[in-house]
Parts: C-alpha cells; sequence; structure tokens
C-alpha cells in the first residue's frame, strides 16, 4: 500500500485491507466484497454519514458555514477515546451531541456483540490481525 | 468494530441460490388478521381478532394484537407478529424517553413519526401493517400505517388479511357523531365479520377504548367463535389389550439396600487410608 500521499503528523501503522490469519480467516478473497450486498445493508452503512452531511448543509446554508465547522470539531472532540487504548469506551457526549442517547434501535437491542456466543479472540490477537503482524504468512 | 442489528450475512447465499440453484422463492404470506380502528366524538376505538397462523397453522388461538405504545395510545398490528411486537415495543421504549426529556405528554403523532420514520428505513421488509390509535392533548386520532412506511389519518381503518370483510360493515355503521357505545359495537361487528369470513382471522374479539385519561382494555369481550362444538373428552382412555404385544421381558427389582451399605463401607476404607 501506498501511504506516501497520506503524509500527517502522526505517522500511523500500515493497515492492510485484509487480515494475513490466512488459519483464522481462508485466503483473501476479494470476490466477496464485490458481492452484491442488501439494500437495507447499504442503506446502513451510509446511513450516519450521509444523515450528518445533509444535517451540516443545511445548517451551513442557513446559519453560514462557520456553524458546521464549529459543529464539527464539537463532534471531533467528542470522538476521541479517553480511556487507554484497547479499552472501550462509551462515547456518551457524542451520542447526546448526536441525539441518539434517547433513541432504541435495533443495533442497541438485538446481536449485542457483547452477548455473542463465539468468544471474542483476545485484544491483542485482534490488533496483530488488524495491522497484518501474524506469525503465519 | 462489530455492530449489533440485523444480521446481514446470509443475502450473497440467498442471492446465489435464486440464481444458479433454481430456488424456489417462499412467497409473501398474507397477513391473517382484522384489526379495526374508529374514532367517536369522545376518543378512540381499537378492535382485532385473536388467531396467529403459520402457515396453514394456528400458532396461537389467542394472541394479543393490540400494543401498547403509551398509556392513552395504543396500536394494534397486522403482519409478522415478531415484527409488530418489537417494532412497537421498540417505539414505545423512544417514546416514553422524548417524553421524559422535553417534559411533555407525548402526542399520537410524534409516535406516527417514529413508526414511519422506522419502517420506511427498511424498505418493507419489517412487515408491520399497524392501525395506531389514541388520545392527547389535541384530541382524539386515528392513523394507519402501511410496512413500506407510508401513512394515512381516516376516521375509521382496517388492515390485515380480514379488511375487506371488515371495511364493508365499518362503511354501513360509520356515522361522525357515534357515541361510545356505539363505536364499540360497531368494531365488534367489523371483527365478527372478518373472523368469519376471512380464514386467516379467528378465535375472540378484543376491544380497546381510549378516551381522555382513560383506556379500558376489553380483552376477550366476545369468545363465541372459539368455543369448539364438538370436542373429544380428554384424556384419552384406552381398554387394555387395544394394542398388541410384540415383545415381553421382566426385569427383577435390585435391593437398594445392598448398594447403600457398599458404598458406606468404601468411604470407611478411604478414610482409614
Amino acid at each position: 500500500m501506498d501511504l506516501s500521499g497520506l503524509e500527517t503528523e502522526q505517522k500511523t501503522l500500515p493497515i492492510i485491507g485484509y487480515s494475513s490469519d490466512f488459519l483464522e480467516n481462508g485466503l483473501p478473497n476479494f470476490k466477496t466484497q464485490t458481492l452484491p450486498k442488501h439494500p437495507v445493508e447499504k442503506m446502513q452503512i451510509n446511513k450516519q454519514k450521509n444523515e450528518t452531511e445533509k444535517q451540516y448543509n443545511m445548517l451551513g446554508k442557513v446559519f453560514g458555514s462557520q456553524y458546521p465547522l464549529m459543529l464539527r470539531l464539537e463532534e471531533e472532540i467528542y470522538s476521541q477515546p479517553l480511556r487507554l487504548p484497547c479499552l472501550p469506551s462509551s462515547y456518551l457526549s457524542l451520542e447526546v451531541f448526536r441525539g441518539t442517547d434517547i433513541e432504541v434501535e435495533p443495533e442497541d437491542l438485538y446481536n449485542d456483540p457483547n452477548n455473542s456466543p463465539l468468544i471474542q479472540p483476545p485484544v491483542h490477537q485482534q490488533m496483530e490481525q488488524y495491522l497484518g503482524m501474524t506469525d503465519l504468512k | 468494530m462489530q455492530k449489533g442489528g440485523f444480521n446481514f450475512d446470509l443475502y450473497q447465499r440467498n442471492v446465489e441460490l435464486i440464481e444458479k440453484n433454481n430456488y424456489k422463492v417462499p412467497k409473501t404470506t398474507k397477513t391473517g388478521t382484522t384489526i379495526v380502528g374508529v374514532v367517536f366524538s369522545d376518543g378512540v376505538v381499537l378492535g382485532a381478532d385473536t388467531r396467529a397462523t403459520s402457515g396453514p397453522i394456528v400458532a396461537d388461538p389467542n394472541c394479543e394484537k393490540i400494543h401498547r405504545i403509551s398509556d392513552y395510545i395504543w396500536c394494534a398490528g397486522a403482519g409478522t407478529a415478531a415484527d409488530t411486537e418489537n417494532t412497537t415495543g421498540m417505539i414505545s421504549l423512544q417514546l416514553e424517553l422524548l417524553s421524559l426529556s422535553t417534559g411533555r405528554s407525548p402526542r399520537v403523532r410524534t409516535a406516527l413519526t417514529l413508526l414511519k420514520n422506522f419502517l420506511f428505513r427498511y424498505h418493507g421488509y419489517i412487515s408491520a401493517a399497524l392501525v395506531l390509535g389514541g388520545v392527547d392533548f389535541t384530541g382524539p386520532h386515528l392513523h394507519m400505517i402501511h410496512p413500506h412506511g407510508s401513512t394515512s389519518t381516516l376516521p375509521y381503518i382496517s388492515m390485515g388479511s380480514g379488511s375487506l370483510a371488515a371495511m364493508a360493515v365499518l362503511e354501513t355503521g360509520y356515522n361522525s357523531k357515534m357515541g361510545e357505545e356505539d363505536a364499540k359495537s360497531l368494531v365488534h361487528q367489523a371483527i365478527l365479520s372478518g373472523i368469519l369470513n376471512d380464514l386467516g382471522s379467528g378465535g375472540n374479539v378484543d376491544l380497546c377504548v381510549i378516551k381522555h385519561k382513560s383506556m379500558e382494555f376489553f380483552r376477550n369481550i366476545d369468545t363465541t367463535n372459539s368455543k369448539r362444538k364438538f370436542r373429544k373428552k380428554l384424556p384419552y382412555m384406552f381398554k387394555s389389550g387395544s394394542t398388541k404385544i410384540l415383545e415381553k421381558e421382566i426385569k427383577e427389582k435390585m435391593e437398594k439396600m445392598e448398594i447403600v451399605n457398599e458404598k458406606e463401607n468404601e468411604i470407611e476404607e478411604l478414610e482409614e487410608l
């Protein structure tokens, strides 16, 4: 992956799109990424982003471009994790900002990943897979 | 990050099955229900039958189809039972949170908007056809909500597979100056018409009368259609000798006392060791 165009102040570790752990997840198969997705799934993936973009657009036209800029800054600040890395954060201020603290969605009630019957692999192993640092190549 | 909610893992498999293996897609089943709502001078009357079907079989002969959204906002649901129950449950939660955070009593119109937006997001895949009725500080309201998210506001509504039978009764009997008793009897007749003339509806009649700061739920107000006339007396009694005996094996009863003594001896021996 060519990261030369993405020079930022914070240098990040290279992120690979597929997991290198072939025993666990099988050989990389890009076909699965190109297969059709359920229309509702497609909508859900883009929902949050599209809604906020529309909102900010509208607010910018009504109140001036400074206002959505201020809101984006607030959202950035609230999205920062305040805990040590690998510990889960509740992002309560982000929820209050977005107004989702009083919303109940199927995402909150059904298929809670904390209640899944599959045992999640430990965090270090997950990070190794994410960064492509596994032993098996 | 793994998120909750609906699971779409099998979609690609289904697409392949349909395209390559000529899999027959199961047809969408009709909503086997009759639900009715009527506005009268002081409030709203909601009615529903009580049969829950699973294909051609009656899964539950006496289920509850009228769900609570708020104290004075109730909703009758047709379609997939899981979808109607969980949708109304979720919207009831949201409405409660909203009314607590705004400090105002909930409005029927708010519930309508929440339900409509929720169902539209799922493009009709959540098959919940609802009749929403209630009385708030602005007066009595009655709305119908289709699974794709379209809504109508009408003085009398019927939905479900028995909606045609019920609507026939409503059209002949409705007048805008009805009182409570007239409205109750009209809804009762409409549901009965659905129960008698539609195969998907049956069981008993449930009524819900909502007025300003008052709600009365008449569960199983009419049970004449669910009592089966010809019923065999239970339990089944078979005369001895009615089944043929193929094999006989007689085992002798073992004395329990012996086994207990052996265990005690073993424990004593172990303790000695």
